[in-house]
């Protein structure tokens, strides 16, 4: 089990050493560089003129005057030793000041929604199978060919809409105006939950629907199979026969998705946050890319690059702890 | 329902009592067998001709739009749609009428609102002198589709600066389905090169284009595409950020397909009827052009067909937020833009309907994607 | 199998058809047999013949697209008296305590029968905690967690593995296919039930092994005093095995008696097809003749006798048009065959 380990949390560095190098070839990626955009943000408006020694000045300032490579070094230097992410220049201030609170918000957001989808895609997808051709199991299937189908910002709208429309608040932001300034309290965390209850529906809906058909898929296979019979043959009760045998491999594929269905929110959640202005890192990347603010958004995508690369690892062990068929020592 | 799956399912055939069916279904070529499996697919084929549809009205949709993309209507802003109509209390007409709109001042902010006017109909008429345009870009013409005499006519209603909804519709469903179109073809080519590649020389180079797709797979899609959309320079023109637009619909969507192309292929390998081809002398070449291929085919098709949805959203997404196309091109999620926020449902709730042209082209492609899905399964003969 | 033998199970008029996309489908067409106590009736057919659904039946396994004729009587004699499963509803109480309580099953895929994420220690421990009373009435040993694995790891002993302690926390992917069939007898004798239904227990394994797990099974009968129902469609399996025989063709039996008989003078030309087909060790050059023909699809059964299509001996007029009754040939035989009947034009 711990070489199991060790070996994928290599593989875990790994990749993340593969993805830095790609997240910082796109913070390249636009035209004119840092100390360009720095001082025209600086000084665009304000009359004083710039000349080339001015921004060459900024580039040695901010190193840009050396290789590539030197300056990937220092900026994942930084990252690994220091855990600095860089300037915001759109900010004047840090990175990881920019970046702040929003990391925990989004981890609590992606957390929220995953319990969400497999707390609603499991039990629906069993019954899908176990009702096979019943009327509830067609009209799930169009459910989720719709879950597919609507963009989430749509529904993100419509949710709004309905909120205003009929309740006469809006569940856009992530409080209520009488608890923004508030000091933390049992009715402060209680309003942020119901904040991100609807996002998190909105983000889970897409999710489930494609779950749901996996698991419906995995346990209509399951089902199938000569253990069931056996396992009924050997006069358990039907209840028992279900949860213990099929239903209980029918995870396995929802368990070895979780990376993906990680990434999944991932890309969905800069819309959706930007449609019911929640101020997490989704967002906050649409703004950066806007502004070019790159360390920002090179941090941003690191990060939620790092917590997707971690789910896939906790998605393998989990795996390999429920299907004692995975080789422990296999690489 | 006795023994096996797939001697149940060869039997009725084997023994049909209606002979000459069964002499067509076994002379029948691998694509006619999907054809007609398909053509039994009743959601798929429904899926298939919506997609038709989309596709003529994007490809002549100079000639469907009654106005160009940028006309505005300066008496009918954030105008509702007005809806054909056969009659009203002044009697029956054969031919479709909308109402004619007069100007009021609002008496309190006294601005110029547009009033219906229920007294004076618009007759619609079909193939009529319009705007000039140039079909594909090329023939010059002048013929629409349909329009009124005097005034204008708003099927889907306005924007906020008057332009007609439904010509703009037009327009998007032409740039978003063949950005989408050129966004997939571009990844299954890529797919197919470097999966080929992979295939071919196996060993490190496989090892590594693996590695390579694993990472690319990692990290969040519309993130990734954000990225890559940020790098356009602002200077590009339209034509430019169009392409560039595909370019990266098609390098982020590779690495998806060329891994399940090379499961297709690595399942196919290992096939007993491979083994049997190389051991009745059968050449690698020989194997993969008369045996692996025609397998094959059917799975990139599907895979393709597959992977459009994703493009669509993708582009719908990216335009949407700000970081893909830029007016004045129009596409899905251009027109969407002006849907960003709650006010603009109360206002306009008319501004949503692009988003119901992509949820129904997405749901086009999903039951199609099923539908040849199951079509192209050999062993499934008696699903329809 | 003297006159005297106490009756055990007694099928009647079972019917099976099940509803399909393309129409009914009669798996079984009204079938009557019986098992007596301590003996081992073998069932034997190509597939398609209807003997796994016969089978499952008596286990009411049965998808739920099947539909059990009306009439059809499976009726099981205990000490307490008699059931007829047939008529149990599905998830009562008492059909499950027949299932694994006095009927224990084994079936044709001993990897697929065990699910691959348990030990084959936990399925067992767990047939053997559901059918507690049952045991206790058998054994008088009322078996808490402990015992009953300590009695789990006696039947793994007993059907042959070695090292049972080890073997009982294994997975199943751990065994061999022969050990995963010892495994699976061992899980359906674990409840010593008083009938065991094997469904082609030897088919997926090895010759050898074969052998090996035919000579187990003959051993535990005899040992536990069970009644035996044994599906297969290898006759030589049969000669082996079964004291008594039924050959089914298209849901029907066409033929039954002792085995012995059956096998040195067959009546039905369907059984003497089979017996043809079989490979013999005396006669080695000899040509092996198989049944001519295709099982015809159960959507489209033969007007007359199931058998007609294929028959080298068919009466025109009479063998595509009426089908044959049951006719006795004394000394417990039975063959459903117009060469036999008292000419029924």
């Amino acid at each position: 089990m711990l070489r199991f380990l060790v070996q994928r949390a290599i593989g875990m560095v790994v990749t993340m050493f593969f993805v830095s190098i790609m997240v910082f070839v796109i913070m390249e990626l636009p035209p004119g560089d840092y100390a360009d955009r720095y001082a025209f943000r600086k000084f665009s408006g304000t009359g004083v003129s710039v000349t080339e020694t001015d921004i060459e000045g900024i580039r040695k300032q901010f190193g840009l005057d050396r290789p590539a490579w030197e300056r990937y070094l220092t900026w994942i230097g930084g990252i690994v030793t220091r855990f600095d992410f860089g300037p915001s220049f759109a900010f004047e201030t840090s990175a990881n000041a920019v970046i702040g609170q929003r990391a925990g918000l989004t981890v609590v957001l992606l957390v929220g929604t995953l319990l969400l989808t497999y707390l609603l895609s499991i039990p629906i997808g069993i019954y899908a199978a176990l009702r096979r051709q019943s009327l509830a199991d067609y009209g799930l299937t169009v459910v989720s060919y719709l879950g597919l189908a609507i963009p989430n910002f749509m529904l993100a709208l419509i949710l709004l809409y309905v909120s205003v429309r009929y309740f006469g608040s809006t569940i856009g932001g992530l409080f209520s105006p009488e608890f923004e300034q508030a000091p933390w309290s049992w009715a402060k965390f209680v309003d942020l939950l119901k904040h991100l209850f609807v996002p998190a529906v909105v983000l889970a809906w897409s999710a489930t629907a494609l779950q749901l058909q996996t698991v419906r898929a995995t346990m209509s296979d399951e089902l199938n199979k000569l253990y069931v019979d056996a396992a009924r043959a050997r006069g358990l009760p039907e209840w028992k026969v279900i949860i213990k045998y099929p239903a209980r491999l029918a995870i396995n594929p929802v368990v070895s998705t979780v990376g993906f269905d990680a990434n999944r929110i991932f890309s969905e959640l800069p819309i959706v946050a930007l449609v019911m202005s929640l101020p997490e890192l989704g967002e906050l990347l649409i703004k950066s890319f806007l502004d070019l603010d790159m360390y920002v958004a090179g941090a941003i995508l690191l990060m939620l690059t790092a917590i997707i690369v971690f789910m896939n690892f906790v998605s393998d062990v989990v795996l390999a702890l429920l299907d004692p068929r995975i080789k422990l020592e296999g690489g | 329902m006795v023994e096996s799956g797939r001697e149940r399912a060869a039997g009725p055939v084997a023994t049909g009592a209606h002979g000459e069916e069964a002499l067509r279904y076994y002379t029948a070529s691998q694509w006619q067998l999907v054809w007609w499996r398909l053509r039994r697919h009743r959601a798929a084929m429904v899926g298939a001709s919506i997609l038709l549809l989309f596709a003529f009205l994007g490809l002549f949709a100079d000639f469907v739009a009654p106005y160009g993309g940028t006309t505005r209507d300066r008496e009918y802003i954030y105008g509702p749609p007005q809806i054909p109509r056969f009659w009203d209390d002044k009697g029956f007409s054969f031919r479709p009428f909308v109402y004619a709109l007069k100007t009021e001042r609002d008496p309190v902010t006294l601005r110029k609102i547009a009033r219906i006017d229920t007294d004076r109909r618009r007759y619609i008429y079909f193939f009529v002198e319009g705007e000039p345009y140039r079909l594909f870009g090329l023939i010059p013409a002048r013929t629409r589709l349909f329009g009124v005499e005097e005034g204008k006519i708003h099927l889907f209603g306005t924007d906020d600066l008057g332009r007609d909804l439904f010509s703009r519709l037009m327009y998007a469903t032409g740039v978003s389905l063949s950005i989408g179109v050129l966004g997939v073809l571009l990844a299954a080519g890529l797919a197919l090169v470097i999966g080929g590649i992979a295939g071919y020389f196996g060993g490190w180079i496989d090892y590594g284009i693996q590695r390579l797709t694993e990472i690319v797979r990692v990290v969040p899609v519309i993130p990734l595409y954000m990225g890559l959309a940020a790098a356009f320079p602002r200077e590009w023109s339209n034509i430019q950020v169009y392409f560039a637009m595909t370019v990266i619909l098609g390098l982020v969507g590779w690495p998806t397909l060329a891994r399940r192309l090379r499961g297709h292929l690595l399942a196919q390998r290992n096939e007993d009827y491979v083994l049997a081809a190389r051991l009745s002398g059968a050449g690698s070449a020989w194997i993969i052009r008369k045996h692996m291929l025609p397998s094959f085919t059917s799975y990139i098709i599907v895979d393709v067909v597959i992977s459009f949805p994703y493009v669509i959203l993708s582009e719908t997404a990216l335009s949407f937020i700000g970081l893909g196309l830029r007016p004045p091109t129009i596409s899905w999620g251009i027109l969407l833009q002006d849907a960003q926020n709650v006010r603009a449902i109360e206002q306009a709730p008319w501004l949503f309907l692009p988003a119901l042209f992509v949820i129904v082209a997405v749901l086009a492609f999903t039951v199609l994607g099923d539908g040849l899905r199951d079509a192209a399964d050999p062993y499934a003969v008696k699903k329809s | 199998m003297a006159a005297g033998d106490a009756l055990l199970l007694e099928i009647r008029d079972l019917g099976v058809s099940f509803t399909t996309d393309d129409g009914m489908v009669r798996a079984v067409d009204g079938i009557s047999l019986v098992a007596r106590r301590g003996c081992t009736l073998g069932i034997v057919g190509e597939s398609g013949s209807g003997k796994s659904v016969a089978t499952k039946a008596v286990m009411r396994l049965l998808p739920a697209n099947a539909r059990l004729d009306e009439g059809s009587r499976i009726l099981l004699h205990r000490e307490e008296g008699e059931i007829d499963i047939a008529a149990l509803p599905a998830r009562s109480r008492e059909l499950r305590r027949l299932r694994g309580g006095d009927i224990g099953m084994i079936f044709q895929e001993p990897m697929a029968s065990f699910s691959p994420v348990y030990t084959v220690g936990n399925q067992m421990i767990e047939a053997i905690l559901e059918h507690r009373d049952h045991l206790e009435r058998r054994l008088g040993e009322r078996f808490d967690r402990r015992s009953a694995r300590e009695h789990a790891i006696r039947m793994l002993e007993r059907v042959g593995m070695s090292n049972p302690r080890l073997r009982i926390d294994q997975y199943p992917h751990e065994l061999s296919g022969g050990m995963r069939q010892r495994a699976m007898i061992a899980v359906a004798l674990s409840t010593h039930p008083s009938l065991l239904i094997a469904d082609e227990p030897t088919t997926a394994l090895d010759v050898t092994i074969q052998a090996q797990i035919l000579d187990l099974m003959l051993e535990l009968q005899q040992e536990l005093g069970m009644a035996m129902l044994f599906i297969t469609h290898d006759m030589g399996v049969i000669a082996r095995i079964a004291e008594e025989m039924a050959v089914m063709y298209l849901g029907r039996i066409v033929e039954r008696g002792p085995t012995r008989e059956i096998i040195r003078e067959p009546a039905h030309p369907y059984t003497r097809g089979l017996l043809a087909a079989l490979p013999r060790l005396d006669t080695a050059r000899r040509r092996l003749t198989p049944v001519p023909g295709d099982i015809p699809s159960p959507l489209q059964r033969p007007a007359g006798c199931p058998f007609h299509t294929r028959c080298p001996r068919h009466m025109p007029g009479l063998c595509d048009r009426i089908l044959p009754q049951d006719t006795d040939l004394g000394s417990g035989r039975s063959v459903a065959c117009h060469l036999f009947g008292e000419a029924a034009s």
